[in-house]
């Protein structure tokens, strides 16, 4: 039966093959769309790692002439500790630590390093308090968090998320362990301190400071110092946790005490749910864009077929009235129109399968998981099949209505 | 003979009606879609107040330091510009502005967050705004620190209501301004001059800004003629080796080129590195092929139903055949035939995109928009609607003017 569809397709292959490229075309729009939705939903259904409900993040402006000047850096650090101290004072806050990658924030602070076996890895470094843990929300599965007194160690205690620790040491225990870095010729990178030895303390749950659409889930958190500008500079950031149902009032209060604290300095308040808000609303509309532009092409696409279809049935009269004549039934009939632009479909999504897949297959969007690509093929084609057939319902019905007399009159 | 060719146009269009439907729905929408892209396009290119004369400014907004293993990009500082940018050849006026700082203001309880942008006081002469009152702060108001600042139509509205905002007060940042003057709001994609509050440079807090040679500064220059332009980057490139870096220990060169908008924007969407030139012609040439890309299908789907259409008149091409017309006859009815229902589709896309902009600007996707329509973007659209016409038409009309005419006028044709 598909063997004389495919031939029957076949044989009017020039009119056919500008349809096969039309549906080629589509499924390819609606593979690209579904590919994000599906990427998006795989990242969302992951934890976050941390909590957003109540939680401000502060930007500080620290206006120096360069940008690590070692004299500036110590009146920095003194003023940063005032800061906290004004911060933790104040009664809506219930507590605060500095934080360089504020969540949903687009700064990145990134330290990077080759592996052993070469592999390059990339994770956020953030440096913190031991308040941080609260904070953020985050979970501590193994190990410790950073205390008081780890700026001062000989080496520099780690907390990892669990994602890190796998890819750094796989399933071996990550506590205990020490970060190594070689460079691009594979070599140990030389240490000029002992204290700069990554030494992994403790472990949590991932931390997807990116969101939830991402799939960012290499972090490292490692101690804020305020004495020592070897170990650090004054921090750039910090997030607040404040109580629940605080006032939006509580943000001009706390402005004007850290501006009374550090006049020259300058600072930026941003809800974090707010952000989380604008972060879920810059990703969704583009998406609703594409979605619509998509549905518009769809339409196109199917309203184009359903006319051709038609044009197709009446110029077939001849064909169509001769089965009928042969004792064909209707629904016979009916199944052959429909048959064929299901088979023409079928064509146009393998080569639209193979080429999307080129995608995966060539290492473009190596983030993306092939599992992503494979729902993408899925969902599109379970869109686009009942589309067709849709699209064929009524030349199809129309191919029924041929009467055999009228049409043998020709021959 | 266009006449009559016309007329056929129509009588054709009428005669399926969901033919007619299709072609002209798939027609609009694509134009419409094309034609809101080139009206944003256009209205981030042209010159228009304030940037009056941004066909001939060029803005130094991107720079790089590097060192061994060392590299920072961004914005060039206020010690960079006002050390070795001045008095280029050619350039007319040169003015000196930072980019754009949340300013937070709360009055009655209502928080707000306004756009600051810091400027010297060239920045008015440059810039053509349209005052509604007051007037800006001058060269001694900037030279003092004054704590002035002008504030948008909008801004203005929130902070005081309808009642005049020239010589009122308010705080922000930890510091009290003063409102001299009220300008028309002015929408985001004017780069160079959009914010919601202008001050002046010297009220930032601390004065480390002065000597930064990176930092977050811009500077226009405004150059007598774009003919210009290859002198003055010339002149700028001869300056740069003599930076004196202040952190020679990390960065030893510098390096960068005044830019046009187009080439800022061509810059950005590539995200190449400062010191090349953005390739203007190659990101102009990707939009094209991308608006090319989004007409294929819509054309396709086109050329099918044409095709489809030709062999519904079939004893009509047999005839004409038969009486003498030639290939070339044939097809110029039937490009021309479908010419005419593009620019249908494109009248009525063109009215949805007039639609779809004013939409676009009430959404506040973009701050202050205020595209629209004008003869230039009404042209691109006519040009896209030809082309999409031609694209179309081309090919079921070879495939037309083929037909052998003995077999045409049997009208038995498979």
């Amino acid at each position: 039966m598909i063997a004389h569809y495919l031939k029957l397709v076949w044989n009017r292959r020039r009119a056919n093959g500008l349809i096969l490229v039309e549906v080629l075309i589509s499924f390819l729009v609606l593979c690209g769309i579904f590919g994000v939705v599906a990427y998006y939903a795989t990242n969302w259904r992951r934890p976050l790692g941390f909590d957003y409900h109540d939680r401000w993040s502060l930007e500080v402006d620290i206006p120096q002439a360069t940008l690590d000047d070692p004299k500036a850096t110590a009146p920095a650090f003194a003023t940063s500790q005032r800061l906290i101290a004004a911060m933790n004072a104040n009664p809506a806050i219930e507590a605060v630590a500095p934080m360089p990658n504020t969540p949903y924030s687009g700064s990145m602070s990134r330290t990077g390093f080759r592996l052993a076996d070469g592999n390059l890895v990339q994770f956020l470094s953030s440096s913190t308090t031991p308040a941080g843990l609260e904070v953020l929300g985050l979970e501590l599965v193994a190990g410790r968090w950073i205390e008081p007194g780890d700026d001062a160690l000989e080496f520099t205690p780690y907390v990892i998320t669990q994602s890190l620790a796998r890819r750094l040491f796989g399933n071996e225990n990550p506590l205990g362990r020490t970060i190594e870095g070689y460079d691009d010729h594979g070599k140990l990178e030389t240490l000029e301190k002992s204290w700069q030895v990554r030494r992994v303390v403790g472990v949590i749950r991932d931390y997807r400071k990116a969101g939830e659409f991402a799939d960012d889930r290499l972090a490292a958190f490692r101690p804020q110092t305020f004495s020592n500008p070897d170990r650090g500079w004054a921090p750039w950031s910090y997030v607040i946790h404040v109580a629940h149902g605080t006032p939006a009032a509580f943000e001009e209060g706390l402005l004007e005490t850290l501006h009374s604290e550090a006049p020259e300095w300058s600072f930026t308040l941003r809800s974090i749910e707010v952000e989380r808000r604008n972060y879920i609303q810059e990703r969704l509309l583009p998406l609703l864009f594409g979605s619509l532009l998509a549905g518009f092409l769809l339409l196109m696409v199917g309203m184009g077929l359903m006319g051709v279809l038609w044009q197709n049935v009446t110029r077939r009269t001849q064909e169509l009235g001769l089965r009928r004549a042969l004792g064909a039934t209707a629904s016979e009939v009916r199944r052959q129109i429909i048959g064929e632009i299901v088979v023409l479909t079928a064509i146009a999504l393998a080569l639209g399968a193979v080429l999307f897949l080129q995608l995966p297959l060539l290492g473009v969007l190596s983030f993306v998981s092939l599992g992503v690509f494979v729902s993408a093929i899925v969902a599109a084609s379970l869109v686009l099949v009942p589309f067709v057939i849709l699209c064929g319902l009524y030349p199809g019905w129309l191919a029924t209505r041929v009467e055999p007399s009228r049409a043998l009159q020709y021959e | 003979m266009l006449t009559n060719y016309l007329k056929i146009a129509l009588k054709v269009l009428q005669r399926r009606k969901f033919f007619t439907f299709v072609s002209l729905f798939g027609t609009s929408v694509t134009l419409l879609v094309l034609m809101i892209g080139s009206a944003i396009l256009d209205h981030a290119l042209s010159p228009r107040a304030p940037e009056v004369g941004l066909d001939r400014t060029l803005v130094i907004s991107y720079m790089a330091m590097r060192g061994e293993g060392n590299e920072w990009s961004g914005n060039p500082g206020y010690g960079f510009l006002d050390r070795y940018c001045r008095n280029l050849p050619n350039v007319e006026r040169m003015s000196i502005y930072s980019g754009l700082d949340q300013a937070p203001t709360f009055l009655g309880g209502d928080k707000a967050v306004w756009q600051l942008r810091r400027t010297d006081a060239e920045y008015w002469n440059v810039l053509d705004f349209d005052f509604l009152e007051g007037h800006p702060y001058g060269e001694s108001d900037v030279a003092g620190g004054a704590h002035l600042v002008v504030l948008s139509e909008a801004a203005a509205r929130r902070l005081f209501g309808k009642h005049e905002a020239v010589g009122k007060a308010f705080e922000t940042q930890g510091q009290t301004w003063t409102v001299v003057g009220v300008v028309r709001n002015v929408a985001r994609t004017r780069d160079c001059a959009y914010a919601d509050l202008w001050a002046p440079v010297t009220t930032f807090p601390t004065d480390v800004w002065k000597v930064r040679l990176m930092g977050d500064f811009n500077a226009m220059l405004l150059v007598d003629s774009p003919r210009h332009f290859p002198a003055i980057r010339a002149e700028f490139a001869s300056r740069l080796p003599h930076v004196e870096m202040t952190e020679p220990e990390r960065y030893k060169t510098m390096s960068g080129a005044p830019r046009t908008r187009l080439e800022d924007i061509a810059g950005e969407a590539a995200g190449l590195d400062s010191h090349d030139r953005p390739r203007t012609g190659l990101f102009l040439g990707g939009l094209v092929v991308l608006a090319l890309l989004f007409m294929l299908l819509p054309a396709i789907n086109l050329v099918n139903m044409n095709i489809s259409r030709i062999f519904e008149r079939v004893p009509e091409i047999g005839v004409r055949k038969a009486f003498g017309a030639s290939t070339g006859h044939l097809v110029g009815q039937f490009v021309v035939e479908n010419v005419v229902l593009s620019v249908l589709g494109g009248a009525i896309g063109l009215v949805m995109s007039v639609w779809a902009l004013w939409l676009i600007n009430l959404s506040g996707l973009v701050p202050n928009a205020d595209f629209g329509m004008n003869v230039r973007v009404f042209l691109y659209g006519l040009g896209l609607a030809v082309i999409f016409g031609v694209l179309s038409g081309a090919y079921p009309a070879w495939r037309m003017a083929r037909l052998d005419p003995v077999e045409s006028l049997r009208g038995g044709h498979r």
